[in-house]
């Protein structure tokens, strides 16, 4: 008894020494800095980047939702008049917003419909063999990444289709599957423009005559040979994977459960989508931009009685919105301080090295990446990686999407769980049914995935210099 | 009868969606595209001034400027040493044309007419067409990278004329002869030049030599020496020195062949030389003087040494010249250039003739200039200007007053 006590006691408090020490560094290493500033910045700058520093230190050690930060920083620059409230909210007004707005009402929709379920049923009536059973689930990932922006809602949506596989001592088969769940929900997610919520922070921080470029069609062609190379690595993966696992076969007495369908629903849902294809496809005709394309869809589905205001409030990803329209901000905010150019100094040896060899400076910029990501989680890390080495492009003669992409599709590949959203969840969702697994194979498989990811960037440097991007 | 009413409840929600989306196609598709192509980017004075003129012009417009959907696009080209990025900023432009589809592209300055308006030209003779692609190629090309040795046009892409979008050029900022870009030879391109004008330069220099010679005890001024860089603009630029000398054997002093510096060690030369000589510097193209490394030499910093090596007054022929440290500058007015321009798309549009002194499709000359001076160099030079040439450049922004600090380079530059 005793010692359930003090256990249930204890626990509480480890965690808010941590707090109280993340806390601590977060108010004590940005008063240092400030204290230290010598001449080289204004005392705008010295502050802007004081609080920057702050809002750093507390999503580095995730002391609270991701959006709060990033809104604290933009609300304390425009009290103290560092920045116009033109600049520092300028997020909230910008097509990345309404773009972002637009697709989440839309992939919260998608998710109203039982498209999965009846996939899951199908699978379940055909005794699907395991290999059947991963390509459905990489088909899946792949097909959601097209209109979920969130790899977390992506793998939310796919887990029931490998939850019945995990078998109790298969530790190996579990943790293979375990590992293509996980990847076939993120891997692609920075090939297409709509799989990422980073992707529209990048899109963002392009400058407006670009962007053009780099809408839904062009973003896919430039990242493509990015995703012939996951796409095979997937499928090399799920192959080796059933190869090793024999006994695989669905035990008989899971038997579906009846799905309740709402046939009008998922095929007006599907319609939207197929409509929303066609839109981009016939950009160049009707020349509206792609946000206000998704956003009237999105109005189309509240015009239809698609949505309820209670699911809305449910499945809308807010925090996320709010985030990107606070992030987005950041190179305005930078460009107007003049940091910009103060970052661009810090950073001076990674044009020399991309002059050089454009494949030594790409693994050079790859080596930043990890680096920064083995301390930081995956948005800020990209967003002060990029708001650094963007600016570059410009000497580089290297378009700023293709710094942007290749900091992104590093910054997104993962070790251990702490790093992605994704693989935390799942590794709960294991601990949580108790199922048997290896944590250790699956850290070692992503190595390899990350590795794989590295090989991407460095077989697309020929498609993007045949594309003038490079 | 429910299932009546919601299938009529779609209907009616179809037919009012449908009446919007056809507004709105509607208004997009009955906008006048027009695309403006800056060879340069925002940030130089130059570019806003032309920009400026553009806005005025479609304020001005007695046709309703709601109709008009003006795109700019920058491609940056300023002190850019390398040739890829000139490849990527010409194949972003096409794309940029591709995507937005504009029937009307106004092009400004010298590389963007190579990089971007000779593809849109209706040239009729495909022999002469290549060999044009050619030598504009290895123009832009020159002193910059070595070109592969077969399909030469290509590298810029300058061999696939672009035919789906039908447009119409309208030129800005050409200094010289707009014929070596092919223009003269096809129907779709007009524009207005940037020549400078030399009677009015050759004025200002006759006051700044006169008040030179008053202060200076045993002074001398022998002659007038142009300096430019080695670009094609700045070549071009000389080319019209030489031309204005031909037709001007009387000019108050004697003029020398113009100098064409492609590096810092030549630009130097030339500087100590026009001392030696007690010759007056005339500049207008210098900001692709390159370095030691081969980078272009900032042009704050060249201007700065310049004005200060320079025994005698330095004149500028070019907007930013005060900006970027010079005395007194005499220059084309971008605001005219960008005025001209949308005013010769809007004639088009409008299907009118355009105003007498220069007509729809014809190739207009610049005819507004703009005064710069800094009141601390000319102060620094004892030099007694008319005052009408401060108070002009006061009204207009370009006049500097005397400043506590003077931004002058104490070492000269390495």
């Amino acid at each position: 008894m005793s010692n359930t006590l003090s256990s249930t006691a204890s626990a509480p408090e480890d965690k808010s020494f941590k707090e109280f020490a993340a806390w601590t560094l977060v108010v004590a290493l940005p008063w240092g800095f400030y204290a230290q500033l010598g001449d080289g910045l204004s005392a705008e700058q010295g502050l802007f980047v004081t609080l920057a520093l702050a809002a750093i230190l507390m999503w580095i050690f995730r002391l609270m939702p991701d959006f709060v930060p990033g809104l604290a920083l933009i609300l304390f620059a425009t009290l103290l008049d560092l920045v116009p409230q033109q600049v520092a909210f300028s997020g909230f007004y910008s097509n990345i917003f309404f773009l972002v707005f637009g697709i989440f009402i839309l992939a919260a929709l998608l998710s109203e419909t039982s498209w999965l379920a009846r996939l899951e049923q199908l699978l379940l009536r055909k005794q699907a063999s395991l290999l059947t059973r991963l390509f459905a689930v990489i088909a899946a990932g792949v097909l959601l990444t097209l209109v979920v922006p969130s790899p977390l809602g992506r793998a939310s949506m796919v887990q029931p289709l490998v939850q019945r596989f995990f078998k109790p001592q298969r530790v190996q088969s579990n943790s293979f599957i375990a590992l293509i769940h996980v990847h076939a929900t993120t891997l692609v997610s920075t090939v297409i423009l709509t799989g990422n919520p980073l992707n529209f922070i990048l899109i963002g921080m392009l400058s407006e005559q670009i962007r053009d470029r780099f809408g839904w069609l062009g973003w896919l062609q430039a990242a493509s040979m990015a995703g012939l190379v996951f796409s095979l690595g997937l499928v090399v993966a799920v192959v080796f994977i059933a190869k090793r696992s024999k006994d695989s076969a669905i035990p008989a007495q899971t038997v579906a459960s009846p799905v309740e369908t709402n046939p009008l629903f998922d095929w007006m849902t599907l319609g939207l989508y197929a409509f929303m294809m066609l839109a981009i496809l016939t950009r160049s005709i009707h020349q509206i931009q792609l946000q206000w394309i998704i956003l009237a869809l999105a109005m189309l589905v509240f015009f239809a009685g698609g949505l309820s205001l209670a699911t809305l409030r449910q499945k809308l990803d807010w925090p996320t919105l709010i985030f990107i329209a606070t992030v987005v901000a950041w190179g305005p905010m930078l460009d107007h301080l003049g940091l910009s150019g103060l970052l661009e100094n810090q950073l001076k040896a990674l044009p020399d090295l991309i002059k050089g060899s454009l494949y030594l400076g790409m693994a050079y910029l790859i080596g930043i990446v990890f680096l920064v990501r083995l301390a930081v989680p995956g948005a800020p890390a990209f967003i002060i990686m990029t708001s650094a080495i963007l600016p570059f492009a410009d000497t580089l003669g290297i378009s700023p999407w293709v710094l942007g992409f290749v900091i992104l599709t590093v910054s997104e590949g993962f070790i251990w769980p702490y790093q992605h959203g994704v693989f935390s969840q799942t590794v709960t969702m294991l601990d949580g049914d108790g199922t048997d697994y290896r944590i250790r194979t699956i850290i070692l498989c992503n190595i390899l995935f990350l590795l794989l990811r590295c090989g991407a960037v460095f077989a697309s440097i020929p498609l993007w210099q045949a594309l003038n991007l490079m | 009868m429910n299932r009546f009413f919601v299938f009529a409840k779609y209907l009616v929600i179809a037919i009012g969606v449908g009446a919007v989306l056809y507004l709105v196609l509607d208004h997009k598709s009955s906008r006048i595209k027009i695309l403006v192509v800056h060879s340069y980017g925002a940030d130089m004075p130059w570019v806003n001034s032309i920009d400026a003129g553009i806005d005025r012009a479609v304020n001005d417009w007695s046709g309703g400027k709601s109709k008009l959907e003006v795109r700019r696009h920058y491609m940056n080209l300023l002190g850019q040493n390398n040739c890829n990025f000139y490849r990527n900023a010409a194949s972003d432009v096409r794309i940029a044309i591709s995507f937005f589809a504009p029937s009307y592209v106004i092009i400004v300055d010298d590389l963007g007419q190579t990089l971007v308006g000779f593809n849109q030209l209706r040239l009729t003779d495909e022999t002469e067409r290549r060999a044009l692609a050619e030598t504009l190629t290895r123009n832009v090309a020159k002193g910059r990278c070595d070109l592969p040795e077969e399909n030469v046009t290509a590298y810029f892409g300058l061999d696939t004329p672009q035919r789906e979008h039908p447009v119409e050029i309208v030129f800005a900022g050409i200094n010289g002869d707009e014929t070596v870009y092919g223009y003269g030879r096809a129907e779709n391109v007009q524009g207005i030049r940037e020549n400078k004008n030399y009677d009015a330069l050759f004025e200002t220099i006759g006051i700044l030599a006169e008040s030179y010679l008053a202060v200076s005890d045993d002074g001398e001024v022998a002659g007038i020496q142009m300096l430019n860089d080695g670009s094609v603009t700045g070549q071009s630029e000389n080319t019209q020195m030489r031309r204005y000398r031909e037709n001007n054997p009387d000019a108050i002093y004697p003029i020398s062949d113009p100098l064409a510096a492609g590096n810092l060690a030549a630009w130097q030369e030339s500087v100590r030389a026009a001392n030696a000589a007690n010759q007056m510097l005339l500049i207008a193209n210098y900001k692709q003087v390159r370095g030691v490394d081969g980078n272009p030499v900032p042009a704050e910093e060249l201007i700065a040494w310049t004005e200060q090596m320079a025994k005698l007054p330095v004149l500028g022929a070019n907007t930013d010249f005060v900006a970027d440290g010079g005395l007194m500058t005499v220059a084309t007015s971008g605001i005219e250039q960008g005025v001209v321009a949308m005013n010769k798309v809007l004639a088009l549009i409008s299907g009118d003739d355009g105003p007498e002194e220069c007509r729809t499709r014809e190739v207009c000359t610049a005819r507004q200039y703009l005064l710069g001076m800094n009141q601390t160099l000319v102060r620094k030079r004892n030099l007694s200007i008319p005052s009408i040439y401060e108070a002009f450049s006061r009204e207009i922004g370009t006049f500097i007053g005397v400043q506590s600090k003077v931004q002058i380079a104490d070492e000269g530059i390495e």
